[in-house]
């Protein structure tokens, strides 16, 4: 199987001098495709660091990293925004909806931002909420929903682009114990049945061990 | 593509209503201030020069100035130079330059005239006057006589005059009556007042008297001559370098109504320097406005900017978002505003009247003024939403999505 993601030696400073912290220590893994992963580590571990480098939200002070066989340090911005566009999908621990529209129109955002006809991603973008459960929910916006709800939108906006990797920062940590527990299922079956790989950074052990696989981050090193 | 990033700016704008509409007043007020400020400006002007320009022509054409030519050419340094008398001298060949000043393209209304000093005199008394010999039909293109006669009609044929109301009643005067005129070199005229006329203008009223050029002339001495050419041009404000340009070329002596009323063109300048500097300072604190609510707007929009970039939004994109969103606010309360500024200037014509009712003076409310001004606001919106604009897309993602 091939690799989605592919992280070699990967070293990230922040600051400069007496104040230089190592938040990263040569970190190197791989991902399969259709891989569930979950990340687990203590906060100042660099969780969040490593996520966003991947995300390609950040550049690495030293190493290189792979997403769909694409080397990352030789692209241009330009190009690493529209990457993150065909590549990535997102879910943040606060579901990050933008609340000047609607369930619907969220969900459609990754690829109106690639410049495609609403009217051309409105079907599979009501299949996707009906999916979660949300069909009539649609024309609603963020703020009519509850939390558990917003974090399903999110979720969908996520796989609205079909990704092969999906990061998810934290997804149920905002979530009472139940609403969590059935996020989690969810990001499963959509896992099991379209085959996406997931990387999901988690506080919870439970939630973790869930998962395919765990990788650990201590200090800044990946055990 | 820029439909999508229009669709983000104006789903921005909507969702903060109240400063979108708080902006889009302060804008409109701007801009109303700058559409009332130049209607009243350019209406004014207009009526000053409208009524400077009843009584005359844009250019005057003379024969050139007689000039005296020293009989040395060795050097000598003159002490002391007598300048010449200027006497009434006729234009050469005027036929022919009538005939390529009709062909001027610039040029609107032409009319030869005849003048010169004279008296008129019925019974005891005598009035110093101007004699004016014109031909009706060219003349009334330059000076609206018709318009503004009170008796009587514009008629000028041999020994026929029109006259102004001050002379009339100086002289007692009715029309159908008789006065004779009489020149300096005793040639004299007896003439039937035909019409009489009252410009506004006391001492033209007192002064003028119309004959037609043929009698002008023999009362004068002129033997088919003229004295000067009136001229009407197109473009009003180009009259002096028409003016110069005809002097150069036709070698004679051309004046244009800005240099005859140099005080005028100076107050008309100056007051136009003074509206350029309101409006452009309107402008300008319309533009920080435009700028300052755009900046919090960036500030507001952190998150929303981070987590578009994060999905795949180019810098490019999020540029464009900020930069529609100045030139749409640029635009509304402009538009907003160029209403206000007409309803200001409506207002502002049913106080200001004279005694009689009448409005003191058209204001210039033209569809041009108000499309330049929302135009140029626009335009404003768009380069104050510049700065603002770049550092929403300079924004780092992660920081705006973590802390915003």
């Amino acid at each position: 199987m091939t690799d989605v993601l592919k992280v070699e030696k990967l070293n990230r400073y922040y600051g400069e001098g007496d104040t230089q912290t190592h938040v990263l220590k040569d970190v190197s893994f791989s991902l399969k495709k259709g891989e569930f992963t979950a990340l687990v580590g203590q906060s100042g571990s660099g969780k969040s660091t490593l996520l966003n480098l991947i995300g390609l939200l950040e550049q690495p002070s030293s190493g290189e990293i792979y997403l769909t066989e694409q080397k990352i340090s030789t692209l241009s911005e330009q190009q690493r925004t529209q990457l993150r566009n065909h590549a990535l999908g997102f879910v943040f621990q606060f579901h990050h909806l933008l609340s000047a529209f609607t369930a619907i129109e969220n969900i459609m955002m990754p690829l109106k931002i690639r410049g495609i006809a609403e009217n051309k991603l409105r079907p599979r973008a009501q299949s996707l909420l009906a999916k979660v459960g949300l069909e009539n929910y649609a024309e609603r916006y963020p703020t009519q929903l509850s939390g558990g709800q917003q974090q399903r939108v999110a979720i969908v906006r996520a796989l609205m682009t079909q990704p092969a990797l999906v990061l998810a920062d934290e997804p149920t940590g905002n979530l009472d114990t139940q609403t969590a527990d059935s996020i989690f299922t969810l990001l499963r079956q959509i896992n099991q049945e379209d085959g996406t790989a997931f990387l999901i950074v988690t506080h919870d052990t439970n939630l973790a061990a869930r998962c395919d696989r765990q990788l650990i981050l201590k200090d800044g090193v990946l055990l | 593509m820029v439909w999508f990033e229009w669709q983000v700016a104006t789903r921005f704008l909507r969702e903060g209503k109240t400063q979108t509409l708080l902006i889009a007043s302060g804008i409109a007020l701007g801009v109303a201030v700058i559409v009332f400020i130049s209607a009243l400006v350019t209406g004014l002007q207009g009526t000053i020069i409208k009524r400077t320009l009843g009584t005359q022509a844009h250019i005057v054409i003379t024969a050139p100035d007689k000039v005296l030519l020293p009989s040395v050419t060795d050097g000598t340094i003159f002490r002391n130079i007598q300048p010449r008398p200027q006497i009434i001298e006729p234009i050469l060949n005027w036929p022919l330059l009538l005939k390529q000043l009709q062909l001027e393209p610039t040029l609107k209304a032409v009319s030869p005239l005849v003048s010169g000093a004279a008296f008129a005199i019925r019974g005891q008394a005598d009035k110093t006057v101007s004699i004016l010999g014109i031909d009706p039909v060219a003349y009334t293109k330059i000076i609206p006589l018709e318009e503004n006669l009170k008796a009587g009609q514009l008629r000028l044929n041999n020994d026929e005059a029109v006259i102004g109301r001050r002379l009339a009643d100086d002289l007692g005067i009715r029309v159908g009556d008789r006065m004779n005129i009489v020149t300096s070199s005793n040639r004299s005229l007896a003439v039937r007042i035909t019409g009489i006329f009252e410009l506004g203008v006391k001492d033209l009223d007192k002064r003028w008297v119309f004959l037609s050029l043929r009698s002008a002339q023999n009362l004068l001495d002129l033997n088919g001559q003229i004295t000067g050419i009136d001229l009407q041009v197109k473009s009003l404000f180009d009259a002096e370098i028409i003016s110069q340009r005809l002097q150069n070329h036709y070698g004679i002596k051309a004046e244009s109504w800005m240099s005859s009323n140099e005080q005028l063109m100076t107050a008309l300048k100056s007051q136009t320097a003074s509206t350029t500097l309101i409006r452009f300072f309107v402008l300008i604190s319309v533009a920080f406005g435009i700028a300052s609510v755009l900046a919090i707007a960036v500030v507001q929009k952190q998150k929303e900017i981070g987590i578009l970039r994060a999905m795949g939004m180019s810098q490019h994109s999020v540029l464009a978002v900020f930069l529609i969103q100045g030139g749409l606010l640029g635009m509304f309360g402009s538009l907003l505003g160029a209403l206000g500024g007409m309803g200001l200037g409506k207002m502002f014509g049913f106080f200001a009247r004279n005694a009689a009712g009448e409005p003191l003076f058209e204001l210039a409310l033209t569809s041009e003024l108000i499309l330049s001004t929302t135009i140029i606001a626009t335009l404003t919106g768009l380069i104050a939403a510049a700065m603002p604009a770049y550092r929403a897309a300079k924004l780092d993602p992660v920081q705006a999505i973590r802390y915003g």
